[in-house]
């Protein structure tokens, strides 16, 4: 990957340096929205090439863009197929085999639930959740989501607290 | 140390979905290498999703006489749209797939058309660029019901007024969607069209009180089932469901190609993020989607 793209205004090498930094990292946080590996790691590409594509996106915050919008992908997408999967159970939930889409993309019943309570949380929410069970820093998440270091640890306090509430709320305390 | 303020009850619920798998490095880089050089793309069942999450459906109907139902038994289709705000997957039923709805690419109308079977429309005074386009299903779904399963839900609900006859045990409804083809064009806009799906049902089987049954085992209030339950023997629909605290605009509309919903969803920042009618005909269902609600709407009211 060395050509360069003319309209698209990177260098493929520059391209290839983050890549090499942060695939894995990016895939690992939407494979925990998305079961599925195969879509995951599609995702994943996606993402890369989006910030390829997007010239506004390559400066000093390149990597808080990616995660950013690695989340947001990767929640974009589970609201999709969350409702794609009403449509295609009709009135009730697929339990048996073959595995549908959703099955795919959801998991067990209990990642299922947990997955679809950070597809209705709202997106910074969603995002500190998911990228700080990633083990990212505070410092990470400060930088990740563009917001002051010094609010990150009640940012995501307020988080786990709206998870927790949604949680409950949907399926009770079942620990 | 605001480390220590960490919910670790939410914290192990998260740990939950940690995937299991390592990222292929190798498989990416030459997803990467190819999409370099091609524009984006989705997957088989990602093409399809959008617009079918629109179009979900809930199928009950109940046929207005044994005649009737006589008649309808093998196939009862399903074209009218009403959305109603409650999660139908929470229903208490077991169902699979028949068949796997796998997706094909169509080059051309003419094949979209023979793997549909049935001739597309498309907005064509509207829009002239040429769409891509693919065909999935049919799929064909049954759901049995499981006497033990909903009681349990009653029960977990406190609807101990509902009675569930043991006779229902092992009752099978088949549905069949589709096929479904797609038609994407530049500038996120997306259009999905089949004929009504159909409901096959025992014969004299009384839905009516099953579609009541039913609803209550989700939630719903007493009255309010049993208004869904009649007005679905009165007009087989199709049920939109979209959940009571999922944020979305929904709005009922007459345009000169059908009866309408347009169903509105927005982003984390309160915007619009897209726009979808979905339009019944006698004939066919569309979902016509695009990030414009006027657009939307002219697409849709095109398709004639």
């Amino acid at each position: 990957m060395a050509a360069t793209s003319g309209t698209e205004g990177v260098n493929t090498e520059r391209l290839d340096i983050v890549f090499r930094a942060q695939y894995e990292r990016i895939a690992r946080v939407i494979g925990r929205v998305i079961h599925d590996q195969a879509r995951a790691e599609e995702l994943a590409v996606e993402v890369f090439l989006k910030w390829w594509r997007n010239p506004q996106a390559q400066g000093s915050g390149a990597e808080g863009w990616l995660y950013r919008t690695a989340v947001r992908e990767a929640l974009d997408e589970l609201r999709r197929h969350a409702r794609r999967g009403r449509f295609e159970r009709l009135f009730g939930g697929f339990r048996e085999t073959p595995a549908t889409p959703e099955d795919l993309y959801s998991g067990s019943a209990t990642q299922k639930e947990v997955r679809s309570i950070l597809a209705i949380l709202n997106g910074r929410d969603a995002s500190l959740l998911l990228l700080r069970s990633e083990g990212f820093t505070y410092q990470e998440l400060a930088a990740a989501l563009d917001v002051n270091p010094n609010y990150v640890g009640s940012l995501l306090s307020r988080a786990q607290d709206a998870f927790r509430k949604e949680y409950i709320r949907r399926y009770g305390n079942q620990s | 140390m605001e480390i220590n303020r960490e919910d670790q009850w939410v914290a192990d619920r998260l740990t939950l979905i940690e995937p299991a798998w390592s990222p292929d490095r190798v498989r990416a880089r030459a997803m990467l290498a190819a999409g370099l050089n091609t524009h984006r793309r989705l997957s088989p069942w990602a093409l399809t999703a959008g617009a079918m999450a629109a179009v979900c459906v809930g199928a009950l109907a109940l046929p207005q006489t044994r005649a009737l139902a006589q008649e309808l038994w093998t196939r009862v289709a399903l074209n009218r749209v009403e959305v109603v705000r409650v999660d139908l997957s929470n229903l208490p039923l077991s169902a699979h797939v028949t068949s796997n709805g796998l997706e094909q690419g169509a080059r051309d109308a003419a094949e979209a058309e023979r793997l549909a079977g049935f001739k597309p429309l498309f907005p064509a005074s509207v829009l002239s660029a040429s769409p891509k386009m693919s065909v999935t299903g049919p799929m064909v779904l049954e759901q049995t019901i499981h006497v033990s399963d909903i009681r349990s839900a009653l029960t977990k609900l406190n609807a101990t007024d509902v009675q569930v006859p043991d006779e229902w045990e092992g009752v099978t409804f088949s549905a069949t969607i589709g096929p479904m083809l797609t038609a994407n064009y530049p500038g996120e806009v997306q259009i999905i069209q089949a004929r009504p799906f159909s409901l096959t049902m025992p014969t004299g089987f009384p839905l009516k009180r099953f579609a009541e049954v039913a609803f209550r085992s989700i939630g719903v209030s007493s009255r309010d089932a049993g208004a869904m339950a009649t007005k679905f023997a009165a007009n087989p629909a199709w049920l939109v469901d979209i959940p009571s605290d999922e944020l979305v605009g929904i709005q009922e509309m007459s345009l000169v190609s059908g009866e309408a919903v347009l169903y509105e969803e927005y982003n984390d920042n309160g915007g619009v993020a897209r726009e979808t009618v979905i339009l019944s005909t006698p004939e066919r269902v569309y979902a016509v989607m695009s990030p414009n609600r006027d657009l939307s709407v002219k697409l849709a009211s095109a398709l004639r």
